[in-house]
Parts: C-alpha cells; sequence; structure tokens
C-alpha cells in the first residue's frame, strides 16, 4: 500500500506507476467491477481539513478526511455538511467516487449539490481544479460534476470543497409499522404528496437494530425547527389508522445511524441497486425483501450470490427500463465466483468512452472499476 | 440582394475569439433555401441586425442567417449543413445573455423560438420535459395550478429560457435556498456539435457513468445543442415573509448580511440595493423603498407557514446586531411584490442614469462583503467613476454596476481601469469570476487570473470531445491558448452594456 502525504507525492507515484487504485478507509472497495491490477493508493494520509470559515458556510478538506472528522468540526459551529451515506469512516474522496448518500438526500440533495470545487491529479501528474470557494459559479466550466461516481478513473481527487448548512434545530424520526411493504410505499408517498417537508422517507422490510424484524416499515424523517416539527407530527398522526412511534433526540440518532448504515450491514451478498420515478417504484420491485429510498425513487436488495444472478437482475432490469428506471449491481463480495458476469452499470455510451479515453488513454487510474 | 457595407463592432478580445469565418457560406444559404421554408429563415442583412448581439452590446456581429427549427431532427440536418460547409453555429434563446455568449459572426444561429412546448408534466413524480425556448416564468405559471414552481429565477425570467438557463447555468435571487440551474436539470436530449443526438442523465435517481448532464449545464452553448430538457419541479412554498431592512451604512449592510447567515436559518433570498440604485428605482417605480438609506437589504424567508414568524424574528434580530436603522416586515403581498418588482427592475433603472453602463458579476466568499465592498467604494472614488451595486448578497454575488458616458473624454479608460481593480479584487479574495452570467466573450480576457494555464488546458479538452471541430459556439467560454489577450487592448471597454 502506497501512503503518499501530500498532492505532490500522489502526483509523483502517478507519474511513476503503471496503474493505481485510490481507496480511503476502503469501505467501499466491494463497489464496482472487479479492479484490474495496479498498486493501492492510501489516500488516508491526505486528512487535514485546509479552510472552514464558518461565516461563508463553506469548507475544504483533503480527500483523506472522513466524514465523521469534517462533521465533527463543523458541529463546533452548529453546521453539518447535509450528506449522510453509509460508514461512519468513509473519506470524503471514496464518498465522491462512489456518489455515496443516504436517506436525508431527500431534503438536502447528493454530493453534486454541495461539491463547488475540487482538485484532482490526473494520469500525467498535472494537478488541476475546477469550481472555487465560492457558493455560485459559473467561471470555467462544471468538470468537478465529472468526478462524482467516477470511480478515480479520470483523476484522483486530492481537495474538495463543499457548501455547508446550519445544523437544524430538531431532527425526529416517525415510524409506521406496515403490514406491507406495498403498504409502507403508499403511506410514504401519500406524505411525498402532501403539503408536509419530510427530509426522508424510508420504506423497510428487514429493520435495522432496535426494529422487529419480518415487519415492514415506513420511516419518514422530519428536520428543522420546533414548530415544524409539531406540524409534521399532526399531520403524520391523522394520515394512517396505526399511531405512528415517534423518536427524537438519541433514539432518533441511532435510528439515522442504523438506517445510513443499512448498506454496511451485509457485506458478503449481492446488492442490487433498483431506480425509478418516486411513484413508478413499487410497481417495479421484486418480492425480495428490500429497503427503499421512497421519495427519491431509489431500493436495493440483498441478494446471496447465485448463479442466475445475471439473469434475475436482468429482467429486473427489462421491468424498470420500461419505465426509465433501471437495476444494476452495487456491490457484491470480492472476491466472489462469477463476480465478472454481474451487471455493474448500463454500459455507458459514446461520449463516456471518448471522455475516459482522452483522459486516461492508458488506463492507469482505477483500471477496471468503471463501466462506461 | 445588394448589401450595403457591414463592419462588425468587436472589442480586440471578442475580434480575436471570433475572426472572420472561412467556411462556405454561399453553399450553406442554398442549403437553408432548400431545408427550411422561407418564413423560417432569416438571411437578409436588414432582418439579421435584431441577432447582432445579446443584452451585452458591446460586442455586435450580424450572423450568416438565423433560422428557426421546430424539432430535433430539424436541429440535426442544420447542424450536420453546417459541419459540411464547415459554418460555425450557436443556439439562441431570448438573447437576454449577459457575457456576448450569443454574438454569432458570420455564422448559423439556431434560435429556440419555436421549440416551445412544455411536453409533458409529470406532477407526482414532480418533473417535466420542456423544449429549450419555454420561457422560464411560462413554465412556472403553467405548473402552478399544481402547486409547483420551476425555482431558478433570475431576473430576466419573464422573458429568458430553460434552454439559455441550461447553458448558462442561470442563477437569480432565491438561488440561495434552492439552488441553481444545474440542481433543477435532470436529463438532457442534446444534438452534438456533429448533429448526432444523444441522451444525458435520465429521469431516476444515481444513473451509473459519468454525470454528463452535470457538466453540460453551464457550458455556454460550446457542447452542443440541448433540444430537450428534463427539469425538476419544486413545492411552491406555502408561506412567505419579506423583510426590508434599511441601513446607514453599506458596511453595515454587509454586516448584516454575516449575521443573518451566522442564525441556523437559510433564507430564500438576501439581496442587496445601494442608495444610487434605491434613488433610481424610486424614480421611475415607487417600490417603496428609502431615498436617504446607503443601502437596505432585501430578505426573504419562506417555507411551511408554521415557523416563517419565527425565521422573520431572527432575521429582525440579525439586522439589529449589525446596527440596523429600521427593519420591517412587507404588510401584504402588494407591498412584497412591489419590493421584488424594484430589485427585478433595477439594472433597467439603472440604464436611464447613465447613457452607457458595465455590470461585473464577480462573486466572493461572504465574510469579505464588507472589505470588498469598501474596497469598490474606494476603487469608484479613485477612478472617478460612478458604481452602483444591487446583488445577490446571500450568495456572495456581486453586481457593481459602473456607470458612464462613452462620449466624455477619458471616460472609457477610468471605466476599463476600475473593472480591471473590481475584479482583481474579487480574485485576492479567492473569488470567482462570474457567478450567473457567463465568460462569454466578454470575460475571456480575465479567466487567466482566476485558473492556472493546466485547468484551462484541460477545460478546452473536455470541450474538444464534445465539440472537436470547435464549431459549436466557438471562441466562448475558455479562452484559446497562444492568443495573448489584453482587456480591453484599444479603446473599447473589455465588457460593456
Amino acid at each position: 500500500m502506497l501512503t503518499p502525504a501530500s498532492e505532490e507525492e500522489v502526483a509523483a507515484l502517478v507519474r511513476e506507476k503503471p496503474a493505481l487504485h485510490a481507496v480511503g478507509s476502503g469501505t467501499k472497495v466491494h463497489h464496482g467491477q472487479t479492479p484490474d491490477p495496479g498498486e493501492d493508493l492510501s489516500m488516508a494520509k491526505l486528512d487535514r481539513i485546509v479552510s472552514h470559515e464558518p461565516g461563508d458556510l463553506v469548507v475544504t478538506v483533503q480527500a483523506g478526511v472522513r466524514l465523521a472528522d469534517l462533521q465533527e468540526e463543523l458541529l463546533d459551529h452548529n453546521q453539518w455538511l447535509p450528506i449522510d451515506p453509509p460508514y461512519a469512516q468513509a473519506t470524503v474522496g471514496g464518498i465522491l467516487a462512489t456518489n455515496s448518500s443516504g436517506p436525508r438526500r431527500l431534503a438536502y440533495g447528493t454530493m453534486r449539490d454541495l461539491l463547488i470545487g475540487i482538485r484532482v491529479v490526473g494520469p500525467d501528474g498535472t494537478v488541476t481544479r475546477s469550481g472555487g470557494k465560492v457558493v455560485k459559479n459559473v467561471t470555467g466550466y462544471d468538470l468537478h460534476k465529472l468526478h462524482i461516481g467516477a470511480f478515480g478513473t479520470l483523476g484522483i481527487i486530492t481537495e474538495a470543497t463543499f457548501k455547508v448548512r446550519p445544523r437544524p434545530q430538531v431532527s425526529a424520526v416517525v415510524l409506521f409499522p406496515c403490514t406491507s411493504m406495498v403498504e409502507a410505499h403508499s403511506l410514504l408517498l401519500s406524505v411525498l404528496a402532501s403539503s408536509l417537508r419530510p427530509v426522508a422517507l424510508e420504506a423497510l422490510y428487514r429493520g435495522p437494530a432496535g426494529l422487529a424484524r419480518g415487519k415492514s416499515w415506513a420511516l419518514v424523517g422530519v428536520e428543522g425547527t420546533r414548530p415544524v416539527l409539531e406540524r409534521h407530527l399532526k399531520e403524520l398522526r391523522t394520515l394512517y389508522a396505526a399511531q405512528p412511534q415517534v423518536l427524537e433526540g438519541e433514539t432518533a440518532g441511532s435510528l439515522w445511524d442504523a438506517l445510513r448504515d443499512l448498506p454496511a450491514t451485509a457485506r458478503e451478498s449481492v446488492r442490487v441497486r433498483i431506480a425509478a420515478k418516486p411513484h413508478d417504484l413499487v410497481h417495479i420491485l421484486p418480492a425480495e425483501p428490500t429497503w427503499a429510498r421512497v421519495g427519491t425513487g431509489l431500493a436495493w436488495l440483498e441478494l446471496a450470490p447465485a448463479a442466475d444472478l445475471p439473469d434475475r437482475i436482468a429482467q429486473w432490469h427489462a421491468r424498470a427500463a420500461e419505465r426509465g428506471g433501471y437495476a444494476v449491481v452495487e456491490s457484491a463480495p470480492l472476491p466472489m465466483p462469477g463476480r465478472e458476469k454481474l451487471p455493474w452499470g448500463l454500459g455507458g455510451n459514446a461520449l463516456m468512452r471518448s471522455i475516459r479515453e482522452m483522459r486516461d488513454p492508458a488506463r492507469k487510474l482505477n483500471p477496471g472499476r468503471m463501466v462506461v | 440582394m445588394k448589401s450595403r457595407a457591414y463592419e462588425p463592432v468587436l472589442t480586440p478580445q471578442a475580434e480575436q475569439a471570433l475572426p472572420p469565418v472561412t467556411g462556405d457560406k454561399a453553399g450553406l444559404l442554398a442549403d437553408l433555401e432548400r431545408l427550411l421554408p422561407p418564413d423560417r429563415r432569416v438571411t437578409h442583412q436588414d432582418d439579421l441586425f435584431a441577432y447582432e448581439c445579446d443584452a451585452q452590446t458591446l460586442d455586435r456581429a450580424l450572423p450568416l442567417a438565423v433560422v428557426f427549427p421546430e424539432s430535433t431532427a430539424e436541429v440535426s440536418t442544420l447542424v450536420k449543413a453546417c459541419n459540411a460547409r464547415s459554418i460555425p453555429f450557436l443556439a439562441r434563446g431570448a438573447g437576454t445573455g449577459l457575457s456576448g455568449g450569443a454574438v454569432a459572426r458570420e455564422s448559423l444561429v439556431l434560435s429556440t423560438a419555436r421549440l416551445n412546448r412544455i411536453l409533458e408534466v409529470d406532477v407526482p413524480n414532480r418533473q417535466a420535459w420542456v423544449e429549450p425556448g419555454v420561457v422560464n416564468m411560462h413554465l412556472s405559471k403553467a405548473v402552478a395550478k399544481h402547486n409547483l414552481h420551476y425555482a431558478p429565477d433570475p431576473s430576466s425570467q419573464y422573458a429568458c429560457t430553460i434552454g439559455g438557463n441550461v447553458a448558462e447555468n442561470s442563477g437569480g435571487p432565491h438561488t440561495l435556498k434552492y439552488g441553481v440551474t444545474t440542481n433543477h436539470i435532470l436529463a438532457l436530449e442534446v444534438v452534438l456539435p456533429d448533429g448526432t443526438v444523444t441522451m444525458m442523465g435520465g429521469p431516476v435517481a444515481d444513473l451509473p457513468g459519468y454525470d454528463l448532464t452535470g457538466v453540460f449545464v453551464g457550458s455556454e452553448g460550446t457542447f452542443g445543442i440541448a433540444t430537450r430538457v428534463l427539469v425538476r419541479l419544486t413545492p411552491l412554498p406555502e408561506g412567505v415573509k419579506t423583510i426590508l431592512a434599511i441601513f446607514n451604512t453599506v458596511v453595515d449592510a454587509c454586516q448584516g448580511v454575516t449575521q443573518i447567515l451566522a442564525r441556523s436559518i437559510l433564507p430564500a433570498a438576501v439581496e442587496m440595493i445601494d442608495q444610487k440604485t434605491l434613488r433610481a428605482v424610486e424614480k421611475y417605480i415607487h417600490a417603496g423603498f428609502p431615498l436617504d438609506a446607503a443601502a437596505v437589504l432585501l430578505v426573504e424567508v419562506d417555507g411551511l407557514r408554521d415557523d416563517l414568524e419565527e425565521q422573520a424574528a431572527a432575521v429582525i434580530d440579525a439586522c439589529r446586531a449589525a446596527n440596523v436603522r429600521d427593519v420591517r416586515l412587507a404588510k401584504d403581498d402588494a407591498e412584497r411584490m412591489k419590493l421584488w418588482k424594484g430589485r427585478k427592475q433595477a439594472f433597467g433603472v439603472l440604464g436611464r442614469l447613465a447613457p452607457n453602463y458595465y455590470t461585473h458579476d464577480g462573486v466572493i466568499p461572504r465574510t469579505k462583503l464588507p472589505e470588498v465592498l469598501a474596497e469598490i467604494a474606494r476603487i469608484e472614488e479613485r477612478n472617478r467613476v460612478m458604481i452602483a451595486n444591487v446583488f445577490h448578497a446571500g450568495d456572495g454575488n456581486l453586481h457593481p454596476v459602473v456607470l458612464y458616458d462613452e462620449r466624455e473624454p477619458g471616460a472609457i479608460e477610468r471605466v476599463r481601469k476600475a473593472s480591471d481593480e473590481i475584479l482583481a479584487v474579487v480574485a485576492s479574495v479567492g473569488g470567482g469570476l462570474s457567478g450567473e452570467h457567463g465568460i462569454g466573450i466578454e470575460k475571456l480576457a480575465y479567466m487567466k487570473d482566476f485558473f492556472g494555464e493546466a485547468d484551462l488546458a484541460e477545460m478546452r479538452k473536455i470541450r474538444d470531445v464534445f465539440n472537436p471541430r470547435g464549431l459549436c459556439n466557438p471562441g466562448k467560454a475558455i479562452p484559446t491558448p497562444g492568443r495573448c489577450i489584453e482587456p480591453g487592448g484599444g479603446k473599447k471597454l473589455p465588457v460593456g452594456h
């Protein structure tokens, strides 16, 4: 494992080595296609918070900073980077490279809504930047958008600048027990259509710690001020025959963490992500146990490795694609027999391939990980 | 038909960015006669003057022709014809751009005026497919009955088009809370610069692959022509409160912004209007602004009605902590609309104060507002020019408006020097050259002050992947290497209105 301690050292290693795999905390090395040979390049030593001017609501960090550490720094100023992806130890660079997000994305968006500037090391060791440290900016092309979800194939992210927000005054989770996932979906869609402004709408089959297993749950996340929470509770209680359970404070905190970490609980299984428009999702979901981010139209299935998986996923994809959606594999045990036969992406297109070819013709950066 | 002699009016930097076209112009004009009926092409010089420039009027050049395609297939055919004849081309919406991005010297202009249909509104999933020529405000009006709107609201929203907004990544007063155009574009159907049609993004979340939509938005028409746009629709806020805060000094008003942002609220808008602008606005619009204030802040909070009182109280409290002279809530919708009318038409009325004006669009870290505004006041005094400030303070997006009379001896040189100094201050505090107006041709010369050559080279390489022959809106957004561009160069300003 190579362990550069600065951007210059990253650049020097990129120039020297034939192929590199940038790694943060390694929480998502089982995401993406099986990598081609190459040396691991740890970004863990680039762990500095470069600048945080609280009054600007902007923070710049090196890529190896763990999100949890960044949140702690921001908490001192009653701010946060409003994103809650899985794995407490995940680094900012890894979260960007995999476009990782969590339940609260319904209200706060994903990395593409928060990232305002970037520095990357290209395959020839050249350092370039785009964007800046201001919250609104049309100076130059938004090249940083290309690096989000690119698995480091267009450059190794060394530094990132984000918009941050004031922390909400209150945070709560409202839990509805449901008899089925279909019922949970329909309840959550009615919340989505209402005048309420939830920050998360999650349907769970296999409940996280603390919730009874084998039942379905509908969870509504609410954040903001006390009067807004009261309004939500009042209307949510009239929505449905079964009275909800309301969690606030520390108990809500641990449930939020459990929701966030749902993907982290089953590293031995193949995880399939299915996407559809929110109101289409329930119609295309297979019957298997699943959890769903109903407000954003995403659902995940945890499946045991099996030879017929590619065929089954292809069928789900065909059904989703009829409505503009898709089904792809997000992660799988590494190694796993037949891993290379799983559908890891949508095949990309000519433009994506041309961008990759222009940027990294020798395939030095994270080779193998990404289909474009 | 015989044409009168015509000379384009181009600053030296624009002349360098847009050299005369050498392709087969006669061949393309013949193609157009074959491809389109007469009422959908403009080729006569007298009719082309309306397409000389956009809202940045200092750079003007006649296009070769203007065409009005009505479908993606027609756009594709026209682009292919341009390729065959080696003629540059660009798409044009309402022509409200502020950086000369739509100047099409001897090129083909593809107007989106007849691509103006709202194709499909998906109310439950809050998204809509629209054609690029749909006017921003028409879209919001069309979906209002479903309690939805299209959130980005440039001041020109009554005229500007979604296609133009996509090209420029347009902002507006309410982007502080709701984000800019890029945060609201889900997918694009694009005619690429070689005429092929492709799709970027989609109606669902987290599509695997590179975010082509993200890099296309804001590429100023240099990556291709969007022919269909999938936009996100946002629920209308249940309630709105607008606060007018009146300050005795500009620095106090800047402190007010800092104080507001330090509270745990996210206002929908925080706009600053200085005394020169207030007086101009009052003379023509009677919005109800105090004439003796050094500056006012127009602050809006919106969302669920339950905590709006609390949020408004926090804003008022923040203004008091910044030495506000007077702060009050707009009492009703009528007063609210009047205040916003004053804000949104400020640029128009400033145009009545002097024969010429030029608006900067630099964006700075918000904590630097007091020192940068103070420095702009010194620049104004030092260079004996008049500068009005009316801008998106909550985003740190300055709009210093330099007012002048080009007939006055030495005026242009002073304005140019003041402009250079303003941008130097913006760069020195870690700011950006443009917050929302774009680089176009007017700001090309300053790009080197904000990005290194390697950064610009990378941007050119990505552009060349989309636009390898460089026929699609050439010379815009990113300076061409190897041409030493001096801001302004000769007598003319680099930039202007």
